[in-house]
């Protein structure tokens, strides 16, 4: 590689990475806050009992038992509780308005344009503990658009984004209308028309500096788009083949669908021979797994469909048979991620409960927790970020009132970046489906506790009324969410905390 | 020749073996013996009788005779008498993989390959002997595609043999007029209009051909300065410039003629696919050369069938096949579904009246040498892959059914296990004089269904093809033995049978077996003057139930040397008391149909019933008896433990109980009784059992704590069970106790079955006529005196003499009796220095004889007996009627054996020619419809 063109994408790279970390808009996270005396699931160590952990400016910076809270720290006490890194929902289009458009081919699209922040899907998600998504197009396509990865928080899609041009969507199983002789062809044609492009411009690249500089031989066309190709910037290219060549280049990953065994091996023959094998995600359909041979010897990461298991009907026989397709992936030696199950009215929409059917169908705790967490986090690229509890991490916490794969327990408190996003107390549209009684009665008692305060106000109207208002420290803390009333929802306790 | 071609064989096997551990491991190692082998190899006989096929790692290593083959020592051989294999067939058609649903009437860039699923299930392809398939990318375009040859079994990434067979190109109706493309970038909209949609040719006959050659110029010729990109075009360039494998596929006369001028035309190789119409350009097909995929319309079920009044229509009429002899030729489905029964197809064109050669050849080695597979598929040679059908006959024959599917040595598929079984003769024996010329005997589930000339033969039917000279005889039957008696000489007990001798095959029997001797009346070697009962027993089989036909075939009684006055006392001591016996069942049986009439016509009065005695209350204090005890018995014949409650009085140092728990138990009417002495209590229990018991049951044991007795019961001298019993609670129970211990009515009045007696049921069941009585008996006066007990005074009809060596003096006395005769072993005898055979003697008379072995596994030369009986003058068919139907027929069994008739047992053996010709030998025996093994 020329060390124009290292020198080239170390720009390119470096001006994503001041984009995206330009992008959150949100209100500034609490200097230091301390979350002590819960259990902890690091995810990347082992389990610490009445751990600290300690937030400054929305990152973690320490976590351990013997973490001492800083004098200036605001201290919550979790006493009780159980502290684990924030879900990652490895893929999602639930948050678009249409999961896919209707062109076969379109690597110019960016799911942003079609994110609508106001879903209840992001509230959903929050209120499951999923604080990393990764907003992808669907499958009814050949190849799709970019996708990001954001948070269920923010109110533009700009806001919610945590990382943009994260992937870029492909499909092996055949569209809608198209067959497999179709889809196939059509991705041939469309990496090899790409090279024809690219010789195209390269040579008029070629050509036009030939022109401005006169010491420059004619070559003939072919050699011209040889040497043309090195000269070619990202702006030379039109916005149909820009994310191509850049997927070549290996700028971002390619998720790929393969719903049926047989797409598998076609799927990874088209990724190595356009040399983004490496770069690849696997995202598997219900019967996929029958090609577990090729997805070992392909050796790429995978998302599991949404039901974990498969049954089947022997055509001949009318044996019925079922596989646990995580337990297959697992002996196979993939890393893999669960996604929750949003058509299931069951337990199946929580991703801790696909996690703990892991747990219960033989899956190693860690790799089951793993698999909602570090390996998405992973696969996204953004290991180094997020999905454990390390020094450096960005503070995306789920605070559970016991085990998260015990399914009687509940996810108390969301923290993302460091701030607090979603409380169960402060949590209308819950209490409204569950009819909580403690939110009820907290309410009834807030009523009366105002009742009285109104009148111990109209007792003391001599005496001038001192309420802070609008001050950083007015920033609820973690441990007095409680005594909001049920009116105040968690996006207006959003809201709030992106105004400041 | 042989031996040139044996000795190239094993060089050729240990290459082989030298190059394949490092070249490919990837299948299984065996090897396959069959009774015949149809290679379809130019270089290897047309059929090889007794063949062996090696398959070394899923490949052929050697194909040969069997002993000209060498199997290494490490191989395990299958033995497959009755199997013919012949390659897995090959479908040069088919659509597997569907049309392509792109618009480009030029369209080189769709692959078939694409639309292949390796991991599919294809059984009901397999089932019909289809290995391998070629995929086409469809009908519906000038140029449709490149085309695929896949095999349906094995890994997934062994499938695909070839994944650009050929460039398809179809001619004809179907490709005319192709849709109009249209192609825009983005969605349409008011800044972006849609494009003019751009036509696409062909529209005509005369135009297929010129746009096919407009593409293809513009295809090779570079591409001009500025001239759009066109992805088809260029794939089409390529494919072009390599000279790939040309596929034209034409129905129409025309587009045959076309097709072939075509490819003379640009100096192509190819062949034609479809040639609905061949038949009439068969002359141009010659002498081109170009090989054809005949494609046979088998659209049975479906409404394209009907073609109505057109009289330009297609026919497809493959009575005209005949006439393409002499075109290479290949024969395919129009693949209507996914199924493809090439073996229909075959059919269809052997009817046409294309030689068998042909036939196999184009649905085997043929196509898959069109298809650019020859050197791995279609024909069984070394170094082809293991992809082998077993057959249950010849492949053409539509009554053949395919049992076993290889593909590279793996089992893809093989007909579900049951136990259904064809047997073909030359010769089927149906009864004296009845025999049948060439037909075939089904069994299922071990009886015979069906006999005769054509029978259904099931699609998992194991078949025997027995030969042209074979004679299928039912199994024969020893009148008379004591198969398995061991020596044992002791007279039987009246009540005992010895069906409990058999069980499944020993040694000894299976030689019976294996002699077609199926059946044996067995008899202890000396009867009891009480009679001893005669068992009716299948010489080999898996279970008792298999093996007995009758426990109690014959009642039997021994009158020789005796005095003949006595014999008269002697017989009717065991008769008479039968005789009462017998009364007291009619009486019953009798006051049954009474009751039941009455009841019926609700005339019942009110009965009697039972007295019952209340005992007097209990005293209350406690003891350390009285009260309900938890009872466990274990160990002795009980497979395991049985729980149950007994409630226990006791009364002075008298105990008194009734079982109270499981329900069944209190049922039954019995009475607990004992006696406390010390710690120990001991008692019986009297039970009104249905079978009388020499003794009641005794219980016996002893307090080892309070609430706790430790004990055995059971029968003495018989059974013994350990019982463990703890008490539960301490409350008295008061019993109902009847007076009369054996009651003759029920609770409704209903009259009781008297109690059974077993030494007495076998001669019950001779006086009701349900089997016939065999008395030994020698000489005139014996029988005269047997018969005159027997059917005079008894009036019992069915009589077996055995032995009878006086016969002859007294025929007219057997013959009035009805008697048959089991012949003495020696049948020879003399009158007047004239010597002259009983047997035959007796069948002129019209009297049923049976032959007899009268030893144990000694039963196996029962066969040698006919042939001497044959050689003494005696006719065949009387010896095989004596030894098949005749003593079934004497014996009363035959309703099970005896004959091959549908609803009777899958008994027969397989004879090399006429049973009792000297150098005819047995060759199978097959019982309950399974082959004794040898």
């Amino acid at each position: 590689m020329k060390p124009l063109r290292c020198g080239l994408i170390g720009v390119a790279v470096a001006t994503c990475f001041a984009v995206s970390s330009r992008q959150p808009a949100l209100a500034a996270p609490p200097e230091k806050v301390a979350l002590t005396g819960a259990r902890v699931i690091p995810v990347a160590g082992p389990e610490i009992d009445g751990a600290t952990i300690l937030i400054e400016r929305g990152k973690i910076t320490a976590v351990g038992a013997d973490v001492k809270v800083p004098f200036d720290a605001m201290e919550v006490d979790c006493s009780g509780k159980v502290i684990m890194p924030g879900l990652i929902e490895p893929q999602s289009w639930r948050g678009l308005d249409i999961a896919n458009e209707s062109l076969p081919v379109a690597p110019f699209l960016d799911v942003g344009d079609a994110m609508d922040p106001s879903r209840l899907y992001f509230e959903d998600a929050l209120r499951d503990g999923i604080t990393t998504i990764h907003v992808i197009q669907g499958h009814n396509t050949v190849i799709a658009g970019m996708s990001r990865v954001v948070r269920p928080i923010g109110l533009t899609p700009d806001e919610m984004t945590l990382d943009l041009h994260t992937a870029i969507k492909m499909s092996a199983s055949p569209r809608n209308g198209y067959d497999r002789m179709q889809q196939m062809a059509t991705f041939r044609e469309t990496f090899r028309e790409l090279e024809e492009y690219i010789d195209t411009i390269a040579e008029k690249k070629y050509e036009d500096e030939l022109e401005k500089d006169k010491k420059k031989v004619d070559v003939g066309p072919s050699e011209a788009a040889k040497r043309g190709r090195d000269k070619l910037l990202d702006a030379d290219y039109d916005d149909a083949h820009l994310n191509l060549m850049r997927l070549k280049r290996g700028d971002f990953d390619a998720w790929i669908y393969v719903g049926a065994p047989m797409d598998v091996a076609p799927a990874v023959a088209l990724a190595t021979e356009q040399g983004f094998i490496d770069h690849t995600i696997l995202l598997l359909g219900d019967e996929t797994f029958k090609a577990i041979g090729e997805l070992k010897k392909a050796g790429r990461p995978v998302v599991l469909p949404e039901d974990l298991f498969y049954r089947e009907r022997d055509p001949i026989t009318g044996e019925i048979s079922e596989t646990f397709i995580p337990a297959k992936v697992h002996e196979a030696g993939l890393m893999f991620a669960l996604q929750p199950n949003p058509n299931s009215s069951m337990a199946e929409r929580y991703l801790t409960y696909q996690a703990a059917l892991c747990v219960r169908n033989g899956i190693p705790r860690q790799t089951a927790l793993e698999a909602i967490t570090l390996n998405p986090a992973t696969m996204l690229g953004m290991g180094d970020r997020l999905g454990s509890i390390e020094p450096g991490k960005i503070a995306n916490l789920v605070i559970y009132s016991g085990d998260p794969l015990d399914f009687g327990s509940w996810v108390e408190q969301v923290y993302i970046d460091g701030i607090m996003a979603y409380d169960r107390n402060d949590d209308p549209r819950l209490a409204e489906i569950l009819r909580l009684e403690d939110v009820q009665r907290k309410a009834e008692q807030a009523k009366k506790e105002a009742e009285e305060a109104a009148k111990a106000k109209e007792a003391e109207q001599a005496q001038p009324k001192q309420e802070p208002a609008g001050e950083p420290g007015a920033e609820p803390s973690p441990a007095e969410g409680g005594g909001d009333s049920p009116a105040e929802g968690g996006r207006e306790r959003r809201r709030r905390g992106d105004g400041q | 020749m042989r031996s040139l071609r044996t000795l190239l064989a094993s060089v050729v096997t240990v290459l082989f073996l030298a190059l394949t551990p490092a070249a490919r491991a990837d299948g299984p190692s065996f090897a396959l013996r069959a009774g015949r082998i149809m290679p379809v190899s130019p270089d290897l006989d047309w059929v090889i009788e007794d063949g062996v096929i090696l398959v070394i790692d899923g490949r052929i290593a050697a194909v040969g005779r069997a002993g000209e083959v060498d199997i290494p020592a490490d191989v395990s051989v299958t033995h497959l008498p009755d199997a013919t294999i012949t390659p897995g067939f090959v479908a040069a058609t088919s659509d597997l993989a569907g049309s392509h649903s792109g618009e480009e009437s030029i369209g080189p860039g769709y692959r078939a390959v694409d639309a292949f699923n390796v991991y599919g299930d294809y059984r009901s392809l397999l089932a019909g002997g289809v290995t391998t398939v070629h995929l086409s990318p469809g009908w519906h375009r000038l140029v449709g595609g490149q085309g695929a040859v896949v095999r349906l079994a094995g890994p997934a990434a062994s499938r695909v043999l070839i994944d650009s067979s050929d460039l398809t190109i179809t001619l004809g109706e179907s490709v005319f007029n192709p849709p109009n493309i249209v192609e825009f970038l983005t969605k349409p909209s008011p800044d972006n209009l849609i494009e003019p949609a751009v036509r696409q040719r062909p529209s005509s006959r005369i135009d297929q051909y010129l746009a096919l050659r407009e593409a293809i110029a513009g295809a090779v010729s570079p591409r001009q300065p500025g001239q759009e990109y066109d992805y088809q075009s260029e794939i089409l360039g390529q494919l072009w410039s390599a000279k790939h494998l040309l596929r034209v596929q034409a129905q129409r006369a025309e587009d045959i003629v076309g097709a072939i001028g075509f490819l003379a035309s640009n100096g192509r190789g190819g062949y034609l696919v479809g040639g609905f119409e061949a038949s009439n350009v068969a002359d141009e097909l010659r002498s081109s050369g170009v090989p054809l995929v005949y494609t046979i319309d088998a659209d049975l079920h479906s409404p394209g069938a009907n073609v109505g009044s057109d009289p330009d229509a297609l026919v497809p009429d493959v009575t005209d096949l005949a006439a393409l002899e002499g075109v290479r030729l290949a024969l395919s489905m129009t693949a209507a579904g996914s199924d493809i029964d090439l073996r229909l197809g075959a059919a269809m064109a052997r009817r046409s009246g294309l030689s068998e050669q042909t036939v196999l050849e184009a649905i085997t080695r043929v196509p898959a040498e069109l298809l650019g597979v020859g050197d791995r598929v279609g024909s069984i040679a070394p170094g082809r892959d293991a992809d082998l059908l077993v057959l249950t006959g010849h492949p053409l024959d539509t009554t053949t059914h395919v049992q076993r599917v290889y593909v590279g040595g793996r089992t893809a598929w093989s007909t579900p296990a049951r136990e259904s079984l064809v047997v073909r003769g030359g010769t089927i024996w149906l009864g004296r004089d009845h025999w049948l010329d060439g037909g075939s005997v089904l069994i299922e589930d071990g009886r015979i269904v069906a006999v005769g000339k054509r029978v259904p033969v099931p699609v998992d039917a194991k078949v025997v093809d027995a030969g042209p000279d074979s004679f299928i005889a039912p199994g024969l039957i020893d009148g008379f033995g004591h198969l398995g008696l061991e020596g044992d000489s002791g007279a039987l007990s009246p009540n005992l049978s010895l069906a409990p001798l058999y069980g499944v095959t020993d040694v000894a029997e299976q030689r019976v077996a294996a002699a077609g001797v199926t059946t044996v009346l067995a008899a202890p070697y000396r009867f009891h003057n009480r009679g001893s009962q005669i068992t009716a027993v299948k010489t080999a089989g898996d279970s008792r139930e298999q093996r007995i036909i009758s426990p109690t075939a014959a009642v039997a009684f021994d009158v020789r040397g005796n005095d003949p006055e006595s014999i008269e006392g002697s017989l009717k001591q065991p008769l008479e008391a039968g005789k009462k016996y017998l009364e007291k069942w009619e009486k019953y049986e009798k006051d049954l149909a009474e009751w039941e009439k009455k009841k019926a016509e609700g005339k019942l009065e009110p009965v009697e019933q039972p007295e019952v005695i209340e005992e007097p209350a209990r005293k209350p204090e406690e003891d350390p008896i009285t009260g309900t005890w938890s009872v466990r018995a274990s160990g002795g014949p009980m497979p395991e433990p049985v729980e149950g409650k007994v409630a226990l009085n006791l009364n002075g140092n008298q105990i008194e109980g009734r079982m109270t728990d499981p329900p069944e138990a209190t049922e039954v009417e019995h009475r607990i009784t004992g006696t406390l002495n010390g710690t120990k209590v001991s008692g019986t229990v009297e039970i009104d059992a249905p079978v009388d018991l020499p003794a009641p049951p005794f219980w016996e044991g002893e307090i080892i704590e309070p609430d706790h007795i430790k004990g055995t019961a059971g029968l003495r001298g018989m059974i013994q069970v350990e019982i463990e019993m703890r008490r539960i609670d301490k409350q008295s129970t008061q019993f109902k106790v009847t007076r009369t211990r054996r009651k003759t009515t029920g609770e409704d009045g209903r009259p009781l079955p008297p109690p059974i007696d077993e030494a007495l049921e076998p001669i019950r069941s001779l006086l009701t006529g349900k089997i016939p009585a065999l008395v030994s008996a020698g000489s005139a006066a014996e029988i005269e005196a047997v018969l005159a007990v027997l059917t005079e005074q008894y009036k019992i009809e069915h009589i077996v003499l055995l032995g009878a060596e006086d016969a002859r003096l007294t025929i007219e006395k057997i013959k009035a009796g009805k008697a048959g005769v089991v012949l003495p072993t020696g049948v020879m005898r003399s009158e007047k220095r004239q010597p002259y055979h009983q047997g035959d003697d007796l069948r002129r008379q019209g009297i049923p004889v049976a032959f007899q072995s009268d030893a144990e596994d000694g039963a196996r030369t029962l066969p040698t007996v006919g042939l001497y009986a044959i050689e003494r003058g005696m006719s065949g068919e009387d010896v095989l009627e004596a030894m098949t139907i005749g003593a079934a027929r004497m014996y009363q069994i035959d309703h099970r054996v005896g004959s091959l008739e549908p609803g009777k047992d899958g008994d027969l053996v397989i004879f090399s020619g006429y049973p009792f010709d000297a150098s005819t030998r047995v060759q199978r025996v097959f019982i309950n419809g399974r082959e004794v093994q040898r």
